[in-house]
Order: C-alpha cells, then sequence, then structure tokens
C-alpha cells in the first residue's frame, strides 16, 4: 500500500466517522479499510475516541449547559492548559482534539504561546532596588509596643552581659600588666647599673 | 529569645508561625522572600502607578500587620494576593475618582476586550526595536482593569482560577472566561514577537 494513500484516507478519518463526507468518498474509503490493517485499526481507535467523547460530552452538556462541542472548546481551552478542568471535561477534550487536526493545531499553537510568554515573563524579573525589610520589620516594632519592651528587655540584658564581661576581663588582665611593669623597672634598673 | 535557626532554609509556612510568635528575625526573612514578587506583580498591574515602592511597601505591611490572625498558614498566597488586589482597586479608585467606572457588568467589560486588539502594539518598524518584554508589559498594560488582575495573577503569582476568585472577590466562572479571552488577545497580539522559530 502506496504511503501517500495511508496519509489521505487517515486525514479523512474524523469527517468519515462524524459522517461529513460525500458517499463517493465513503466508498473509497471503505475499500482501502478493508485491504489496509493498519488504516483500519487506526479507524477502530479514533471510533472508540469519538464514541467516549459523545458519552462524556452528554454527561458534560447536562450539567454545564453548552450547546456544541466547538464552543466548549472554544470556552474551555485556557482552562484545560491551567489544568483546571474536571476529570470527564479533560476527557472529551483529549478525544476531541484528537479527532480534530484544527483544533489539535490551535491547542499546540496556544501552548507554544504559552510557554514563550512565561519564558519571557520569567527573564524580565522585576527586582526591588532597595531591600525594605528592615524598614518593614522596625515599622512593624514600632507599632507593637509589647515587642518593643521585649526587644529593649533583649537589648538591656545584653549591655549587662558586655558590661560584666569587659569587668571581669579588666580585672584578670590588672595583675599581669603590673608584673609586666614591675619586670620592666627592674630590667631598666640593671640596665642603669 | 537567643536562637541560630537558620531562616533562609525554612519554608513559609514555619517562618510564619515563627512570625505569630513575634519573631522579627522570621519576619525579615519573609519580607525579602516576598518583596520582590510583590513588586513585580505591581509592576505588570499598575503601569502608570507613580510609585510601585510605596505600593509594595504597602502591602508588604499589611502583610506583616494581618499575619498574627492568619489561621492557617497553606492559605497565605491566596491572602497575600488579596491584600495586592485590594491595594490595586484602590489605585483604581484613586485613578477614576468615579466608583462606578469599576465596572462589574460583563458586558461593558467584553466590549472592551474586543477593543484590546484595536490598540495593541502591532509588528511595525518602532516596536521591531523594543525588547519582546516591553511588548508583552504594553500588551498587559492594554488590557482591561479586571481582565489584568486576573491574567497578572494566573501567569505570575500561579494561582488556581479558585484562589484567584477568593482574591479578587469575582467568581470562578468569569476568572474562567476573563483568562480565557484575555490570553486569546493576548496571543494575538504577541504572536508575530514569538514566531522566531
Ligand atoms: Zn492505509
Amino acid at each position: 500500500m502506496a504511503k501517500s494513500d495511508c496519509d489521505k484516507f487517515l486525514k479523512m478519518l474524523p469527517a468519515y466517522i462524524e459522517g461529513k463526507i460525500s458517499s463517493e468518498q465513503i466508498i473509497e474509503i471503505e475499500k482501502h479499510l478493508s485491504v489496509c490493517s493498519s488504516c483500519f485499526e487506526k479507524y477502530i481507535n479514533l471510533k472508540n475516541i469519538s464514541q467516549k467523547i459523545k458519552n462524556s460530552f452528554e454527561n458534560i452538556k447536562q450539567e454545564k449547559f453548552i450547546s456544541d462541542k466547538d464552543s466548549f472548546f472554544n470556552e474551555n481551552l485556557s482552562a484545560y492548559i491551567d489544568n483546571e478542568l474536571s476529570n470527564e471535561e479533560y476527557l472529551f477534550f483529549n478525544g476531541y482534539v484528537a479527532l480534530n487536526p484544527e483544533k489539535r493545531k490551535e491547542l499546540d499553537e496556544m501552548l507554544y504561546f504559552e510557554e514563550k510568554l512565561k519564558e519571557s515573563l520569567e527573564k524580565n524579573r522585576q527586582i526591588l532596588q532597595k531591600d525594605l525589610s528592615k524598614k518593614i520589620v522596625r515599622q512593624i516594632r514600632l507599632e507593637n509596643p509589647a515587642c518593643v519592651s521585649e526587644m529593649y528587655v533583649t537589648a538591656s540584658i545584653a549591655t549587662i552581659i558586655l558590661v560584666l564581661l569587659t569587668i571581669t576581663a579588666a580585672y584578670f588582665s590588672i595583675p599581669d600588666n603590673l608584673h609586666n611593669f614591675a619586670v620592666k623597672a627592674h630590667l631598666i634598673k640593671e640596665i642603669k647599673h | 529569645m537567643l536562637n541560630f535557626k537558620n531562616y533562609k532554609k525554612l519554608k513559609i509556612e514555619e517562618l510564619i508561625k515563627l512570625i505569630q510568635k513575634n519573631d522579627f528575625k522570621a519576619m525579615e526573612e519573609l519580607v525579602k522572600r516576598e518583596q520582590d514578587k510583590i513588586y513585580m506583580t505591581f509592576y505588570y498591574l499598575c503601569p502608570d502607578c507613580d510609585d510601585l515602592y510605596d505600593l509594595t511597601q504597602e502591602a508588604l505591611l499589611r502583610m506583616c500587620r494581618g499575619l498574627s490572625s492568619l489561621k492557617n498558614p497553606k492559605t497565605f498566597r491566596g491572602w497575600l494576593n488579596r491584600i495586592i488586589s485590594n491595594l490595586f482597586y484602590d489605585e483604581l479608585r484613586k485613578k477614576h475618582k468615579h466608583p462606578q467606572c469599576l465596572s462589574t457588568d460583563e458586558e461593558d467589560e467584553d466590549g472592551k476586550v474586543m477593543q484590546i486588539c484595536d490598540n495593541c502594539l502591532c509588528p511595525d518598524e518602532y516596536t521591531l526595536h523594543l525588547e519582546v518584554e516591553d511588548i508583552i508589559k504594553e500588551t498587559i498594560s492594554k488590557l482591561p482593569d479586571n481582565f489584568r488582575l486576573v491574567m497578572v495573577l494566573r501567569e505570575l503569582g500561579g494561582l488556581s482560577y479558585e484562589e484567584i476568585s477568593k482574591a479578587t472577590g469575582i467568581e470562578v466562572g468569569t476568572v474562567k472566561s476573563r483568562i480565557n479571552r484575555a490570553r486569546h488577545k493576548m496571543k494575538t497580539c504577541l504572536e508575530p514577537y514569538f514566531d522566531n522559530n
């Protein structure tokens, strides 16, 4: 079977399943399907999808008051991209684009657009020229007296500890200094002698 | 009071819990993490605003003030975007001075969104010199206010439709249809600039 023959019939399959082609074309396609197992398998597959989406569309229709599949596709394209459809709606949507190549193309274009948009937004990240965190926290502390006093208590404790440490350090270093001084005095005396 | 936590490694929820116990180091870290995102959201939301810093600062202050009463830290993102939306609505009121301009009438908005592409930037000698990022900003800024809000929250904030609805007070169904229409229009406007391969 010539490859181009198969391509031609595969393109016609969705319309054939939906009953949207002429009787001559029907005869032609059925003849091909009876001799080409590869196309026949694809036909069965599409036929199943078509049946499934018909059923799920009936359910959706009752819930959402939508008259035709086309407007469902148009109104829910973004919701599909944003992961906002119910399972039932997903099944329908996937089947619908499988059966309609031009809708598949529309979906692909929208996905491509979305990807590019996200990419550009990511690239164009705006960054504050100055960090506001210290300023904000200071402001919130001022508005909150309980926290301010807590802050002062912490600060005072820290100061007291620091002062104590300094005093202790000073205390322990005094004898050393005195000792050094005595040694130096002694040395000076010896040199003079 | 003396603690040596590595705040940079904490999750947002953990930071919030610490802030609720008056840990100001945690608050500082949370502000550091959120400030650029908030600034960027206003950058796209309020293109004519004179001082995006003031808006960002106000949003951060409201965030810090309100955190103590936020019961479920998981709702933080939606709640923060509610603060942003409210500030955006305030800006609109200032801009229009007439409250009735803030129409929620669908038909009116539909009419407006249909015009988006009339005044969108079409590829010509002038715009070809601009970076695609500038064209995107321009296109977003020309969306009608209510469309711009849901679109920015979706594309920048990554919020779900439900979260957008809670943040803006717009019904989920309306959020859905606005995002859909705005995205279609933006696609038409921006496609020529994305068509490099
Ligand atoms: Zn075949």
